[in-house]
């Protein structure tokens, strides 16, 4: 209470300023007036000095702050400095009368609302809407004062778009990093597995080719010398195909920017039913397909084909037998993300046992002659070149499902920033 | 008397291996039976059956790694467990074109494994594979009697 009289002590000495100075200068020329009468008003005049000064002081204050000062009653602002003018675009004339929440972003003001009905007095974010409509991040800070006999509430603005954005640029960075880390080690374990496939893959055939020669010149023998030059010619071709294979995987890995194309699921699967009608009528197969959950995608069309194709040959090859092959291929959305599921009633795989394996080159978990084991390594490889993932689950004398993910949203990926709240 | 080791067993699915492994024991006399197994699983089994006949049972045994179904890691794993149920101590080569560093130690690493040797494999690295045997077993011999 004691500040509230200050106040308007204050505002009264500021209007009988003239006449107070005359009083002051008559004093001085009136030598018989008591020395207690001449004390008050000596009093007064220096408590009436300060105010003056504590005023100016205050204003000066108010103006040289970087934030904007307002002053609600009632919601309504009553004075504010020019550091809200600056921030918000209006001028000190609009802002005097106006309503403090329309400076709020509309779906802000309840909070804020809340805040003041609770004399809430420490900082806090919102995001504030600018004259111009631009939306702006905002930290306020209010606190109830008295003044005039009512209790006013006096409330900074501070414009933090600045360090929000540099948060935001952060936290990008961060993510950016984390997400270059991953694809680092990502590549450091194809790398690693490359080296393993060039190791055994190459030298194989190359060893056999080298022992197979010792033993051409050893042998006396025509048709063991035949038998040799034809094993000669199988190891060689083994090492081209392993050569050819590798090659491809690296195209795959390099062509990370490989075309995508606008792809309808029906026509690859229409079309790889056309390249697999052989077998599908030789085991009486029944293939379908139900893409109307997720029709489309875009997609390389090579990859698509591809991943198409090796799977439905894969449910096919590894059917039971007398177990007439079940293939049902559907697609659906999770979120963002689009899946294929391709389900068989087929051998299945222990993937207990043969998990780890499952995805590697030249890994067959069936002893079927055509099993070379290149299929789910090279999709595999497509698939997480594009950001995508495969998994299986499997069950022996069962079947398999193996699903594919075209565009894994991976969970640490940067949260894409609210556009509205742009830099006013 | 049987001290010189004559049975030999080859776990590898590169028939052109199990083939130049095979030709190359018989033309240097280092074998006299040869056992071919394409994958981990069908060996385990071989082995099973013939727990309780020794002679049936190999002297040595060139595990290949990669291989379809049970790989040589996993025929490992299992020949754990099924040893102590065989009549006669088998040597087991690991025999492999990795030259990964890291399937050279845990070959190295494995109790049931004699050395790891890398294709493509001479003959006279088999000889010598084949003396070590021989001298194995007939060091066995003097411990037994």
């Amino acid at each position: 209470m004691g500040q509230k009289k200050k106040i308007a002590t204050k505002k009264a000495a500021g209007v009988s300023k003239k006449p107070s100075a005359k009083k002051s200068h008559k004093i001085a020329t009136k030598p018989d007036t008591p020395p207690a009468k001449q004390g008050i008003s000596a009093a007064r005049k220096r408590i009436e000095q300060a105010l003056r000064e504590s005023e100016q002081r205050f204003r000066t204050l108010q103006q040289a702050s970087f934030g904007g000062i307002g002053m609600h009653d009632q919601g309504i602002i009553i004075d504010c400095n020019q550091g809200l003018c600056d921030i918000t675009g209006y001028t000190r004339n609009e802002l005097i009368g106006f309503d403090g929440l329309n400076l709020i972003a509309p779906e802000w003001r309840a909070l804020v609302r809340e805040k003041i009905l609770s004399g809430y007095e420490r900082s806090y974010d919102v995001v504030g809407i600018h004259r111009n409509g631009i939306k702006y991040f905002l930290e306020v800070q209010a606190k109830n004062v008295p003044y005039r006999g009512k209790v006013v509430r006096v409330t900074e603005f501070r414009d933090i778009s600045e360090r929000k954005l540099t948060e935001e640029k952060i936290k990008e960075q961060n993510a950016r990093l984390t997400s270059i880390t991953q694809e680092l080690k990502r590549k450091n374990d194809q790398l690693e597995e490359f080296t393993q496939i060039v190791s055994h893959n190459l030298r194989s055939p190359v060893g056999n080719i080298l022992t197979l020669l010792t033993l051409l010149e050893e042998s006396a023998e025509e048709t063991e010398k035949a038998e040799y030059i034809s094993l000669l010619k199988v190891s060689a071709f083994a090492a081209q195909q392993t050569l050819l294979e590798l090659h491809e995987v690296l195209r795959i890995k390099e062509n990370i920017e490989v075309e995508r194309q606008h792809l309808h699921f029906a026509d690859i699967f229409s079309r790889t039913e056309d390249m697999l009608s052989g077998i599908i009528t030789e085991l009486s197969a029944t293939v379908t397909g139900d893409f109307s959950l997720a029709p489309s995608l875009l997609y390389p069309g090579i990859y698509l084909e591809s991943i198409f194709l090796n799977l439905m040959s894969n449910s096919l090859k590894y059917s039971r037998s007398r177990v007439k092959p079940v293939i049902t291929f559907r697609t659906y959305k999770n979120n963002e993300e689009t899946i294929l599921e391709v389900a068989d009633n087929g051998q299945g795989i222990d993937l207990d046992r043969y998990g780890h394996q499952v995805f590697k080159l030249h890994k067959t978990f069936h002893k079927h002659p055509e099993s070379r084991g290149i299929g789910l390594f090279m999709i595999k490889n497509q698939i997480e070149t594009l950001g995508g993932e495969i998994s299986i689950e499997s069950e022996v004398n069962k079947g398999t499902k193996v699903f594919v993910n075209f565009n894994k949203r991976h969970v640490d990926e940067p949260e894409t920033a609210d556009s509205s709240h742009s830099r006013r | 008397m049987n001290q010189r080791p004559r049975t030999v067993a080859i776990v590898d699915d590169d028939k052109i291996f199990q083939l130049t492994t095979s030709r190359t024991l018989q033309i240097a006399g280092l074998a006299e039976n040869i056992l071919q197994f394409d994958n981990g699983e069908d060996a385990l089994k071989f082995l099973k059956e013939y727990a309780h006949q020794p002679d049936a049972l190999p002297d040595v045994l060139f595990l290949d790694i990669n291989m379809p179904m049970v790989d040589g890691w996993m025929f490992l794993e299992d020949y754990a467990v099924i040893k102590e149920s065989l009549t006669k101590p088998i040597s087991i080569y690991m025999v492999s074109s990795s030259i990964d560093p890291r399937d050279v130690s845990r070959a190295h690493r494995n109790e049931n494994i004699v050395d790891y040797i890398l294709k493509p494999v001479s003959r006279e690295k088999l000889a010598e594979i084949m003396q070590k045997q021989a001298e194995y077993v007939s060091s066995q011999h003097l411990a037994d009697s």
